[in-house]
């Protein structure tokens, strides 16, 4: 063991900090006693201690556990020279409406400074219903932009070199396959080969049925879809991160949910495992999604342990060997959840902090909820401040200039090993009900989270857990209003004119045929990316498209637990 | 029909196609814990099917969580459907509801309108003032 104190050494210092318990701790304990009983992390309530020292890290093992950044087991990043070469992605996520409205938006944000685009669908696109079904009225393109067939795509990147921008589709999910289709599509247009696209699709399908509900078909269909896209995009988009595994969905807390997110990872990789892929051509495309939290030191050493834990499972576990694949690359935007609606804008100090934790924590890619998030989608001004946010951060703070500058901190790297212990016990539990989908299927996932939202909320309302101004220093003076987006429902008006005219103007009786095929594929072994690539040039919809899927592998029954 | 000592009954559920559930989880487990019996219908439902599942299950409350601004068509509907079904049941909804669209709400015939970070006791306390109790 190559610890960084000999034995001598480390006796000596216990016997000091005992002699200081007596002395110093003792009596400034009776003139002042804490303000707490226990002091748990904020997050996800973790015992701490009131101060660690070399005593705390005795069995961490430095070049064993922690290392050289860009070396394995990377806890202190994936890069060697992280942002003292290049600062994360800053994210904007944004949309809004019809293709064209979002296409405006992104262009004025890209001249702020956005670094990578990011793109928010809504309610209907991200369960594959077309914005002209009946089920889709009052919400097309009410929380992000709506995506219906190719045509709304190409509104949506017009004018936009996709071989120099990396994009995130984020939130489509089920219909992950289709929206990508439409990308590849979209740059074939454009004359763009598709080795030379960047970004990241959800394709996430398990945290669909635990998260945000945006489930749409039945697990063993939404496995299908998966396994098919990230063993196509393998051969053909060589830079496209190929899933983006949810480690927050549903809230809970941010360890549980890290686990769980672990857990159904490790379903994933056995999944293409047994699709015949190896390990090294899937897992360095496997990206992550992590929201961060308040709570600063929790949330590096979650980010460093769940850096070291990815890193070994995926050698130890399923035998990488390419350092590429063990890496575990992040988008860590803070989350809605931490923003409130009395004194809004105290919700910008709240996402400052969770960026602050995020960079400290090594993300790859960052965002901010907008401080008005409590009350509808940002306002234009609001996200330009989530950019601001992390520019201040990036260029005025100095924060990224030495790479894991908290490394070394007795207490972040003691709890990044007691969070490492903890992660694994939740993969167990995950496993010991028969791995992630039947998780899920018995609502075992959904009832921790649920208990662990209980938790966190009911703390708010006693009080327990402070929120400035929401239960703590709460003032009676009225608010001063601030300015709230509102989509103008014409947008939806127009989004369904075109879906008709798309529909009208089409092949239909090609259509008809292609969604037979699609039919038949999905009841065969055939790679499904190809067809659904066919399928989207002739304009055939998404909600067509998952329709059909759906007619072969059958919906998804929600188990609602509380 | 709840009568004086019995459990009251309250079913929630989310409508639409938009499926943020902390919400309605959490005040569905905080009324569990206030002693009334609960039924969580679930994410996705149409107003037609939780009004019917609220008279099958003769309940005293219903509850509908919003996340997207789509509540004023949702509660004029589903007002009309319980009006139809002569249902005489206490009609609630939370969420992200904005402040300035309150009164309206209320003019319509929501009982009360719980908006994000209400606290989970006021939601109890309202329920239990106000339920329609048989006289005895």
């Amino acid at each position: 063991m190559t610890t960084e104190f000999d034995k001598e050494k480390l006796e000596e210092i216990e016997r000091h900090v005992k002699e200081w318990e007596e002395n110093v701790l003792k009596p400034s304990l009776q003139k002042m006693p804490e303000r707490k009983e226990e002091f748990l992390t904020r997050e996800s309530w973790l015992p701490i201690k009131r101060v660690y020292t070399p005593l705390d890290v005795k069995d961490i093992d430095y070049l064993g556990d922690i290392g050289m950044p860009g070396k394995y087991p990377f806890t202190r990043g994936v890069q060697a020279t992280m942002y003292r070469s290049k600062l994360w992605t800053m994210r904007a996520q944004t949309g809004f409406g019809p293709g064209e409205d979002t296409n405006a938006l992104i262009k004025r944000l890209i001249k702020q400074g956005m670094t990578g685009l990011s793109i928010d669908m809504d309610v209907p696109t991200t369960i594959c219903v077309d914005s002209d079904d009946p089920r889709a009225a009052g919400e097309v393109g009410r929380l992000g932009v709506s995506i219906d067939s190719l045509v709304d795509m190409e509104a949506l990147f017009d004018g936009i070199p996709l071989d120099q921008v990396t994009t995130s589709l984020s939130n489509a999910n089920h219909g992950s396959s289709v929206i990508y289709a439409m990308y590849l599509a979209l740059a074939e247009k454009h004359g763009i080969p598709w080795e030379k696209l960047g970004g990241t699709i959800q394709n996430e399908p398990l945290c669909a049925y635990y998260g945000h509900r945006y489930n749409v078909l039945s697990p063993r269909g939404a496995m299908r879809l998966f396994t098919d896209l990230v063993t196509f995009a393998a051969k053909h988009t060589p830079r496209w991160n190929t899933t983006s595994i949810w480690l927050e969905a549903g809230c809970g807390s941010p360890v549980l949910n890290s686990g769980i997110g672990l857990a159904t990872a490790m379903t994933y990789a056995d999944a293409l495992v047994e699709a015949g892929m190896d390990v090294d051509e899937f897992a360095p495309r496997f990206s992550f999604l992590t929201g961060v939290r308040l709570d600063l030191f929790e949330e590096v050493s979650r980010l460093r342990a769940i850096r070291r834990l990815w890193a070994r499972i995926i050698k130890e576990k399923y035998g990488a060997k390419r350092p590429e694949s063990m890496r575990f690359r992040f988008y860590g935007p803070s989350l809605g959840i931490d923003t409130y609606a009395k004194e809004p804008l105290n919700n910008i100090i709240r996402g400052t902090i969770a960026t602050i934790a995020s960079v400290l924590g090594g993300a790859n890619a960052i965002d901010l909820a907008a401080y008005d998030e409590p009350f509808a989608i940002p306002t234009e001004h609001s996200k330009l401040l989530c950019l601001r946010t992390q520019q201040v951060i990036a260029y005025e703070s100095g924060v990224g200039d030495v790479v894991d500058p908290l490394g070394g901190s007795y207490y972040v790297e003691a709890l990044t090993s007691q969070i490492e212990e903890e992660l694994k016990r939740i993969i167990k539990r995950i496993e010991d009900q028969g791995g992630a989908v039947a998780a899920i299927e018995k609502g075992y996932t959904q009832k921790l989270i649920a208990d662990a939202n209980y938790r966190r909320e009911k703390e708010k309302y006693t009080g327990e857990r402070p929120v400035i101004g929401v239960n703590m220093f709460v003032t009676e003076e009225e608010e001063r209003p601030i300015e709230i987006m509102k989509v103008d429902p014409e947008v939806e008006r127009r989004q369904i004119e075109r879906t008709k005219r798309v529909k009208a103007e089409r092949d239909n009786v090609k259509t008809q045929a292609l969604l037979q095929r699609i039919r038949e594929a999905a009841s065969d072994k055939e790679n499904l990316v190809p067809i659904i690539l066919e399928a989207v040039k002739a304009h055939v919809t998404q909600g067509e498209i998952i329709g059909a899927v759906k007619d072969v592998f059958g919906e998804w029954q929600e188990v609602t637990v509380f | 029909m709840t009568l004086p000592g019995q459990r009251i009954r309250v079913l929630l559920a989310k409508t639409g196609l938009e499926t943020h559930d902390i919400g309605v989880k959490v005040v569905a487990s905080a009324l569990r814990d206030a002693g009334m019996e609960v039924i969580y219908l679930g994410t996705r439902q149409a107003p037609e099917r939780v009004v019917e599942a609220a008279i099958e299950e003769d309940v005293d409350v219903l509850g509908i969580s919003f996340h997207s601004p789509v509540y004023e068509e949702t509660c004029s509907t589903v007002l009309q459907l319980l009006k139809v079904r002569n249902a005489n049941l206490l009609f609630v909804i939370g969420g992200c509801i904005l402040v300035e669209d309150i009164s309206e709400l209320k003019a319509m015939g929501v009982a009360e309108i719980f908006p994000a970070e209400t606290p989970l006791d006021n939601i109890v306390n309202f329920i239990r003032d106000n339920i329609k109790t048989a006289t005895a």
